[in-house]
């Protein structure tokens, strides 16, 4: 093995996490999936079990680690549960049951705790969503960060969503992207401790589940959708060069087309930091049919997200396929890299 | 919010305006050809590593003609930052003193690991103390509140001087706080890359050299009168957006086409002739100017800030006793085989050197130009730069032709 | 190495340091690396590394208008109407 240590850039869902994962995970599980579904040798938002009536369960697990765990917009309990539902909204299942593990550090205030777990199970339950089972840890002082929330949602569909974008697809994006990410840029620049500024502040998290838009979405135009996906960690560069690696294509993006709010800019660009590497965790990502997609974009906006909008599409090139080729504001052109590292403020 | 509207609509998401500057050096250097007699093929140098960060980001080398390139100057303070300097830093955060860095050095490689660590990045995951900050105001804060002892790693071109300068002048640093002053002086590394570039003139020639904006706000454009006045090319400085850029790139055609060679100034929003004169007493209180290794380029006379005797119960290397490095200890940090140093002083473009993209690549870097992401051959791997991206738009049918 | 971001002054604390806002409206402490007398609240600046290193001139920023006209004559091209005219209004804007 190339390093020895575990780096916090192993956990920013880059190269360097996917290299690992393959390694330590992927190539030595024998039995990667269950007959006739789809398992996890196929990067995507959760798994599919076929259940034998035509219809499949859609598995989707996600542990949370957030600190502070409250932060404008949300807490760590509204994004365990909005988290894991849309991964199994985005393929294409309407969320049934989730699992929660908790882990909490010992000391940790409950008034605190309950309010976060409060936050959870009201997502839950606004989204229909029984909660059948869980696990509850207490670690030592020290041993965990404060909390850890683990869930598990469960989920159904006729009409999976597997994420092949098509040579002629249109990408379409949900509504602003980047506001969670950089929320949590945020917290990590040390700033976490002045709550009471960054309530006052214009960043807000954008945790929300995603259910309104999707179960409309899928139920119409379900075919026509080629892939969905939440774009967390690694933002929308990260989702696009994923699918542009796995289907074999070339994704082009327009950024000037990208939704994004003043303020997300903003910090960003103080901090030196590319937007379109900042998670959203309220937003989703769409390859759609071209003959579809302006309906589509219609559609979105007729269900609350006003912000939806086209912002690239899938071509085809045998020579540089797995590439995202970005078009700049003032039209010029560079390749949108997968994200790596761990996003750094710069000063050069 | 008003300067941002402005800077936004007019200089960064401005197709418009970039598209008509792109007609406009298309069409003086028709004007070029007319009075040279044959086609025009020249070089444009970029000295400041962000103005290369623009120009890749914003894709500007896909919307030029061909026989114009630009070619990126020793102007990046992370990159020319000697590998031992870094080890010394690691080796400070794996003996418990909390280390502050900037994101650029944070990832910055050493040529070789101290006790296993190559970047501060992997001494933190040793369990080094290592905090990513965007000033050194936030250290002076965080090492207030924890009072352990503490370093801040003082990169920089000028730009960051004078801030440095009023901390140690006002003594706003904690007893527990030093700070590592690692400040570069731009001009003696302008004028080294161009004569290099004078002695072994590469094909096509340096006729134009756009000028770092934010050094400039403290230096004033005066600083790079002598570049103009020695070798004889026009000046610009330049702010950071795109339009900047192209347009500096245009004010620098005009200047050959009307047969001058002078210091001109496009980013007049922000810098003046004279520069910031009270910027330039306080950096001048607080700092010495000194002989200074350049990684991958050498060691440059009078290129180094280091702080003055009276403020050295602030200065890490006294503290901690890092000594300056010494002319007889220089050890070109460049493996055999290499361009990296021709890479950084402008002379060669990483597509010239025949490891790029075989031997060394971001996934396994050789040369520091490439170890360090900041590096340009990093940059042109990443971003496609040196004509991946115009092939691939050509390929795609998006690149507008050529003129109009 | 010149990262340098547009930031509005909100607060000037004393001879040394500042408050701005770079638009996410979490002011942050700055260090001033130009003459306090030449800053007030509500004034453009730039900052680099924490500290404010220029401030902005709106009057200097209504050049680029004057360069785009030169350089279309150079080019020997018609000035782009359109595009100034659209510049000025934003600039009146402004100022206002």
């Amino acid at each position: 093995m190339k390093e020895k240590f575990v780096k916090l850039a192993h956990g920013s869902g880059g190269v360097e996490m996917h290299e690992l994962v393959e390694k330590l995970i992927i190539s030595r599980v024998e039995k990667k999936r269950v007959e006739g579904g789809l398992g996890i040798d196929f990067p995507d938002d959760g798994a599919l079990i076929p259940m034998g009536d035509g219809r499949y369960l859609v598995i989707s697990t996600d542990s949370y680690t957030v600190n502070p765990p409250f932060f404008p917009g949300g807490n760590i309990g509204t994004l365990a549960a909005a988290g894991s539902i849309n991964d199994v909204l985005m393929m294409g299942g309407t969320p049934l049951a989730a699992l929660d593990a908790v882990v909490v550090e010992e000391g940790f205030p409950v008034e605190d705790l309950s309010t976060l777990l409060g936050s959870m199970i009201e997502v839950f339950r606004s989204e229909n969503v029984a909660v059948i089972g869980g696990d509850f840890k207490v670690m030592p002082k020290g041993a965990v960060d404060k909390v850890i929330i683990n869930t598990t949602v469960l989920g159904v569909t006729r009409t999976p969503i597997i994420d092949v974008p098509k040579e002629g697809d249109k990408i379409i994006v949900s509504g602003h992207v980047g506001d969670h990410g950089a929320v949590i840029l945020l917290l990590q620049m040390g700033l976490g401790e002045r709550v009471e500024e960054l309530e006052k502040g214009y960043l807000k998290s954008d945790v929300r589940p995603l259910t309104k838009l999707m179960l409309p979405l899928v139920d119409k135009y379900a075919g026509h959708i080629r892939a969905a996906r939440d774009p967390t960690r690694g933002g929308l560069a990260g989702v696009l060069n994923e699918w542009a690696r796995a289907a074999g294509k070339v994704v082009v993006l327009d950024e000037a087309r990208v939704p994004m709010r003043r303020p997300v800019k903003d910090y960003a660009e103080m901090l030196g930091v590319d937007p379109l590497y900042l998670a959203s965790e309220g937003a989703a990502v769409l390859s759609v049919d071209p003959s579809v997609a302006e309906e589509v974009v219609d559609y979105m906006k007729s269900l609350g997200f006003g912000d939806a909008s086209i912002v690239g599409e899938v071509r085809s090139s045998e020579k540089y396929k797995g590439y995202v080729l970005l078009r700049s504001t003032i039209g010029g052109y560079r390749i949108l890299e997968p994200p790596s590292g761990d996003l750094v403020p710069r000063i050069c | 919010m008003d300067s941002r509207l402005v800077i936004e609509s007019v200089f960064r998401e401005n197709r418009e305006l970039a598209y008509q500057l792109r007609d406009y050096i298309v069409r003086m250097l028709e004007k070029l050809q007319e009075r040279w007699g044959s086609p025009p093929r020249l070089k444009v140098m970029d000295f400041c590593g962000t103005h290369e960060w623009t120009i890749t980001h914003y894709g500007i080398r896909s919307l030029l003609p061909k026989n114009l390139e630009l070619v990126a100057g020793p102007g990046c303070p992370v990159c020319v930052t000697p590998s031992h300097e870094i080890e010394a830093a690691i080796r400070l955060a794996l003996d418990g003193i909390t280390v502050y860095t900037y994101g650029d050095s944070y990832r910055l490689r050493t040529v070789k690991p101290v006790r296993g660590a190559f970047s501060l990045a992997e001494a933190r995951a040793l369990g080094g103390s290592v905090k990513v900050v965007t000033s050194i105001y936030d250290a002076i804060f965080d090492a207030e509140r924890h009072g352990k002892p503490s370093v801040f790693l003082g990169i920089g071109f000028e730009t960051v001087a004078p801030g440095y300068a009023h901390v140690l002048l006002g003594h706003l640093m904690p007893k527990n706080l030093h700070l590592l002053s690692l400040v570069r002086l731009t001009p003696p590394a302008m004028f080294y890359s161009l004569g290099m570039l004078r002695e072994k003139p590469p094909e096509p020639p340096v006729m134009g050299v756009i000028a770092p904006g934010h050094v400039s706000t403290i230096t004033g454009a005066k600083a790079w009168v002598p570049v103009a006045e020695t070798f004889g090319i026009p000046v610009v400085v330049a702010g950071f957006e795109p339009i900047d850029v192209m347009m500096a790139i245009a004010l620098i055609l005009r200047q050959l086409l009307q047969g001058r060679a002078e210091v001109e100034i496009e980013y007049k929003r922000a810098v003046t002739f004279d520069g910031d004169l009270r910027a330039q007493a306080a950096i001048s209180r607080a700092f010495q100017v000194v002989d200074a290794a350049w990684r991958g380029i050498g060691f440059l006379p009078r290129s180094g800030y280091e702080i003055r005797e009276e403020y050295s119960e602030h200065d890490a290397r006294k503290a901690y006793g890092i000594p300056s490095m010494k002319v007889e200890d220089w050890r070109k940090d460049i493996p055999p085989g290499c361009k990296c140093a021709e890479v950084v002083l402008g002379k060669a473009k990483p597509t010239d050197c025949p490891l790029f993209l075989k031997r060394c690549s971001p996934s396994t870097p050789y040369g520091p130009c490439m170890v360090s992401i900041e590096g340009t051959c990093a940059i042109w791997a990443r971003f496609g730069e040196g004509g991946l991206t115009e092939e691939m738009a050509k390929e795609l049918g998006l690149l507008r032709p050529e003129g109009r | 190495m010149c990262w340098g971001v547009p930031a509005i002054v909100t607060k000037v604390i004393n001879e040394i340091t500042a408050e701005v806002d770079f638009g996410d409206g979490m002011p942050k402490r700055v260090v001033l690396g130009i003459s306090a007398a030449d800053i007030e609240p509500g004034a453009a600046v730039l900052v680099h590394a924490g500290v404010i290193v220029s401030r902005l001139s709106y009057e200097q920023i209504e050049d680029v208008i004057r360069y785009i006209e030169e350089l279309a004559a150079i080019a020997g091209e018609a000035p782009p109407e359109d595009l100034i005219r659209r510049l000025r209004s934003l600039f009146q804007e402004v100022k206002r």
